[in-house]
């Protein structure tokens, strides 16, 4: 089976630092075509972290509650 | 979003706000939390005691109850946990039982969900090469340690229809460390 998570909507808790598994994890889902929500405890992680997601070229962009 | 998962408040401002973004949520990935006390059992203060507890546990209950009615609509949801892998160590008594409680949490969810279509499983990473792991204990290599990458695509698989028919499970990600 293709594994594609077109259409659908996923949060990720815990998106923080650089070089950490939410990253990891965000940029996966993303990359597998879900549009994410992603939340850390700093807005200054999720800010750099959305930004990163964006520039792979998501379809959908990370939305980080700004 | 930027917020505290231990405030019920602000994981219902998470939960409405993704709603009213993307008018429905799939899939939850519980990954906040992670080991910030390592020191004997004994000189946990109780502060501690709740605060490692609330950050691993709480967190994944709260985001996870207000989330079920929104993945219960979606018709295939999921929800993916964190615990860790292998025996409970020394020096971290809070976090694992907070772990610990994640396995009980996840099999007390993909029960309740079975019915609704809810899937809910746990990954539990081996030690993983995460930038403050390496910067902490400096390893000579990493050969046994565990990629967040194969942690990342094992969370992809778990949320995608591949895996319909697993719930209620544990799956230890461990790499060549297991």
């Amino acid at each position: 089976m293709q594994i594609t998570l077109e259409g659908k909507v996923a949060i990720v808790t815990g998106v923080s630092g650089d070089g950490q598994v939410g990253q990891a994890v965000a940029k996966a889902l993303a990359e597998s075509g879900a549009a994410l929500a992603i939340c850390a405890r700093t807005q200054r992680n999720v800010e750099a972290r959305a930004q990163e997601l964006r520039q792979t070229g998501v379809r959908d962009s990370p939305w980080p509650g700004l | 979003m930027a917020g505290s998962l231990t405030d019920e408040d602000q994981v219902r401002r998470l939960i409405d706000d993704t709603v009213g973004e993307y008018g429905r949520i799939d899939i939850l990935v519980n990954l906040a939390g992670g080991l910030s006390l390592y020191k004997p059992a004994i000189e946990h203060s109780l502060d501690d005691w709740r605060a490692e507890v609330d950050n691993n546990l709480l967190s994944a209950f709260l985001t996870s109850r207000a989330a079920f009615p929104l993945l219960q609509a979606a018709g295939d949801g999921v929800i993916i946990n964190f615990a860790r892998a292998g025996q409970p160590q020394a020096n971290m008594v809070a976090y694992n039982c907070a772990k610990a409680g994640i396995e009980a949490l996840t099999r007390t969810l993909a029960l309740e969900g079975r019915d609704l279509g809810i899937r809910v499983n746990a990954i539990a990473p081996g030690l993983v090469d995460t930038a403050s792991n390496i910067a902490a204990m400096k390893p000579k290599d990493l050969k046994r340690w565990t990629k967040r990458d194969d942690i990342a695509e094992t969370v992809v698989f778990l949320a995608s229809p591949a895996a319909a028919g697993i719930t209620g499970q544990v799956v230890a990600v461990t790499g060549w460390g297991l």
